[in-house]
């Protein structure tokens, strides 16, 4: 329980630390959220016109697609393909990252908790502001409920756990690989498609919705936006919840395996 | 060869408004200040000299070269290099003049040196013969054949600067612009490159603009040096002029046998005692050092002693730090050139 | 003819150095595949659920989305440069090019060249294959010309797009990312017919930044979709140079911006 809470702490002050490391490069974030509200707008122009031709019954109404690619925009930058610290990367390149094994703090938790800071840090300083704005110019959905708020919430947070912990195993195979750009470019792929992030998996196809509803990756995006708009209800939210926290888990303990592997590479074959 | 005149470089720095409102009021207006680098400078260089172009750091000397090469634009004044204006005539002036930054490489890192030099040989269209007997010349001088295949990124730094050197002589320029070429290097790597520096001078007429914090670069290769302190021109001359003009201090240290309580002798000051180790500051004007020693040994036993040359650091730091008696011994003795 | 031959032994040295690394070299030229066979994968779901987009078909839009996917992917194979000239600013190397007897936009642009962007183009190349295979498009000598420039424009429309962000450098070394909107941002627009677009949104993206003007229009002359829009066929025809004037433009401020170069530290 002790080293729970020791545990706890240090993840509170790493990802504080890497909140704020990002802070400084605020020209950089109002240019990226400038690039966000413009792929959003795009997106909007796109469905709107789609719309337009086929007024049958959809899963989604346009105003919920809207407020759903709004959300995407959101969490856009949270998705774990966009690579990691560049400290970490480039330790784990040159083998210095076995220093770590000398320091008190669990290298894993260190990285989990970067990886969260970083999360948060786009969540609030780039998210935030793109959903504001988009309130003033687009019809988006509010949820009435409050239990619904309440839910998307704990969603979101475990959506951001599991990226973080995708993140890490992702990044982990530079231990074999000098290169990290070709498997972090197919998860990239694998991702955006899985999540939901181009299109609602309600819109999609029978059979690749069923291929997606067995995978992890609908946790990170169509999970809970889902439960935002009020598509997951009742006990499905508890089930959706459920899986959500066990890919979490089984990410971290695949982290873990490799985190551990690389390390007694490194240590038996010196890099 | 170089004709410099009342040349001045002037950069805006600019100011960053702080917190998120600022940063985006700084996309569209940004407060700047002006800082002086080089200021209403004046020199010329004839063919076939070597010339020791000096300061501290901040001085202005990478920004002066920088004009000089045709990487940066002045602010006002006029620079010739070979007659052309580097800025203006930036391809044509690169054509004459080689230049090495010690800091940085200008070879392709990835590249075996052999294959940077071929590329050279295309970009200054290099005739076959001369390039051949300039690579002959260079290796046998420079040794370069050790690392002639290795990719300039896995070179020692001694090897990367030689490299460096020959190839930006490859195309047989008049001018060469050497910044801090020793810097970092120990000492066989810097004696070599200073001999090479010389003997290429000798052989080729090729003037030199070089400037470096290394006394003994300057004491080898220069019979004249510029100094510039704060962007402007302190000194223009002989460094025999410059050393006379400076009492140039130097310091004994002395590890005595056993602790004497008044270790002092006359015409050298204590500067530092502790235990057996004393320091002395003389000058070579009032007593030389072999007198020096001869005068502690007649009074104490030692176990060790050694002489320390001020080096250009500090030779350069009395000149700024003592300007106003520079200036004095300047009027009263100075050639007109300077 | 030196600048030419100089040129080609550079990408001969560019592409030898990318392939001593083959196997992540080969991977990346799969995953790179792979993202833009999914990015076109979603537009075919989209069409299976909705049929249509404001009168195009899923494989006329596969026509605009091969285009500008081939002269986005072209653009970063030849301009990469300029579009990593941020980081080579900031090691400096910008001096070294000042200190060559051959002119800075001749060597920014021949100093990188990248391959692994085959991979993207290869996909792009069968999706506008497919499209053709499935249109009834009438292809003529003057026609294929006329795609081979609309091409050409494109991917020099995309390199001026680098050139503008690189010459931003000059000033501020946080390069503004804004660029990106018109890079990325482009090519995703630019896989959608431009009428579902608002006015303002058009008229900014044929005038200004003339997006349009490379992929839109040449589509509809070469799809026939002329007269259903009403678009001006003099327009038309002319549009695609507009890309080579939009490069001239950026060259022009490539060479201000390089009068304004501060060097690093001094």
């Amino acid at each position: 329980m002790k080293s729970l809470y020791f545990a706890f702490h240090v993840y509170l002050a790493f990802a504080g630390k890497s909140f704020q490391k990002r802070m400084q490069y605020r020209v950089a974030n109002l240019a990226g959220l400038t690039t966000n509200f413009f792929f959003l707008l795009v997106q909007i122009f796109v469905y709107t016109a789609f719309y337009a031709a086929r007024p049958g019954p959809l899963p989604l109404n346009l105003d919920e697609i809207i407020t759903y690619f709004v959300l995407c925009q959101v969490f856009f930058m949270v998705m774990p393909f966009w690579g990691t610290s560049s400290e970490v990367t480039e330790a784990i390149k040159s083998g210095d990252v076995v220093l770590q094994l000398t320091k008190p703090v669990d290298f894993q938790t260190y990285w989990f908790a970067d990886e969260c800071g970083r999360a948060y840090y786009y969540l609030f300083m780039r998210g935030l502001p793109t959903f504001l704005i988009s309130l003033l110019f687009f019809e988006v959905v509010i949820p009435q409920h409050p239990t619904v708020l309440m839910a998307f919430a704990v969603s979101m947070i475990l959506s951001i756990f599991m990226s973080a912990a995708i993140t890490i195993t992702i990044f982990s195979t530079g231990f074999w690989t000098l290169d990290t750009s070709g498997i972090s470019g197919m998860s990239y792929a694998i991702i955006t498609l899985f999540s939901g992030m181009l299109v609602p998996i309600v819109l999609w196809p029978e059979w690749l919705a069923y291929i997606a509803r067995w995978l992890p990756f609908e946790g990170l995006i169509d999970v809970p936006f889902s439960i935002y708009l009020g598509k997951i209800t009742g006990i499905k939210i508890w089930i959706a919840i459920g899986k959500q926290m066990a890919w979490s888990l089984f990410f971290l303990g695949l982290g873990r395996f490799l985190l551990t592997r690389g390390f007694s590479k490194l240590v038996i074959q010196g890099g | 060869m170089i004709e410099v005149d009342n040349l001045s470089k002037t950069f805006k720095v600019y100011h960053h408004r702080k917190g998120f409102f600022g940063s985006f009021v700084n996309l569209f207006s940004r407060k700047h200040r002006n800082v002086q680098a080089v200021d209403r400078v004046s020199f010329t260089v004839a063919r076939g000299e070597i010339v020791g172009y000096l300061g501290p750091n901040g001085a202005g000397k990478s920004t002066t070269i920088k004009m000089l090469t045709g990487i940066l634009v002045p602010s006002s004044g006029h620079v010739t290099v070979n007659g052309y204006i580097p800025h203006r005539q930036r391809k044509e002036n690169a054509k004459h003049i080689g230049v090495v930054f010690g800091q940085r490489s200008h070879l392709w890192f990835d590249l075996p040196v052999q294959e940077s030099f071929e590329l050279l040989q295309r970009i200054y269209r290099i005739p076959q013969a001369q390039y051949r007997q300039n690579v002959e010349m260079f290796d046998e001088l420079l040794n370069l054949g050790d690392f002639f295949q290795t990719p300039v990124r896995q070179l020692s730094l001694g090897q990367r600067m030689r490299a460096d050197i020959a190839a930006a002589l490859l195309h047989n320029p008049d001018v060469l612009f050497l910044d801090e070429p020793t810097i970092g290097l120990d000492v066989v790597a810097k004696a070599r490159i200073r001999q090479f520096i010389q003997q290429i001078n000798a052989e080729r007429q090729v003037t030199v603009v070089l400037t470096t914090h290394d006394l003994d670069d300057v004491e080898r290769l220069c019979k004249r040096v510029i100094l510039i302190d704060n962007a402007r021109l302190r000194f223009d001359g002989e460094l025999t002029t410059l050393r006379r003009l400076l009492s140039t201090e130097r310091l004994l240290s002395v590890d005595y046998a056993e602790v004497y309580p008044d270790v002092s002798i006359p015409n050298a000051h204590v500067v530092y005692q502790e235990d057996a180790r004393v320091q002395y500051r003389f000058s070579p004007e009032e007593i030389s050092a072999a007198d020096l020693i001869g005068a502690i040994l007649k009074k104490f036993r030692i176990v060790d002693v050694s002489i320390q040359e001020p080096d250009i650091e500090d030779l350069i730091k009395t000149v700024y730090e003592d300007n106003l008696t520079l200036e004095r011994k300047l009027g009263e003795s100075l050639s007109p050139d300077a | 003819m030196h600048h030419l031959s100089l040129y080609f032994h550079f990408v001969k040295l560019r592409i030898r150095s990318q392939m001593e690394y083959r196997l992540s070299f080969v991977f990346e030229l799969f995953s790179q595949a792979s993202i833009s066979v999914i990015d076109f994968f979603m537009i075919a779901l989209l069409f299976n659920r909705f049929k249509q987009l404001a009168g195009w078909s899923l494989w006329e839009v596969g026509f605009l989305y091969g285009m500008i996917g081939i002269c986005f992917a072209l653009a970063e194979m030849f301009g990469r440069g300029f579009d990593v000239f941020q980081r080579s600013i900031l090691r400096g190397d910008f001096d070294t090019i000042l200190i060559r007897p051959l002119g800075t936009f001749y060597q920014v642009f021949s100093h990188e060249f990248l391959l692994r962007r085959l991979g993207r183009i290869a996909q792009a190349l069968v999706v506008l294959l497919i499209a053709n295979s499935q249109l009834t498009i009438s292809w003529s000598f003057t026609k294929v010309g006329y795609l081979l420039i609309s091409l050409m424009s494109g991917t020099c429309f995309f390199i001026g797009l680098f050139v503008i962000g690189a010459t931003s450098c000059f000033w501020t070394v946080q390069s503004i990312e804004i660029i990106n909107i018109f890079t990325n941002g482009g090519v995703f627009m630019g896989s959608y017919p431009f009428s579902i677009y608002r006015w303002w949104f058009r008229h900014f993206f044929t005038f200004v930044v003339p997006l349009a003007c490379v992929n839109y229009f040449p589509s509809l002359f070469l799809l026939g979709k002329i007269e259903s829009l009403g678009a001006s066929p003099i327009g038309v025809v002319l549009a695609p140079f507009a890309g080579f004037l939009f490069l001239g433009i950026t060259m022009l401020f490539w060479r201000w911006g390089v009068l304004r170069y501060q060097s690093t530290g001094h």
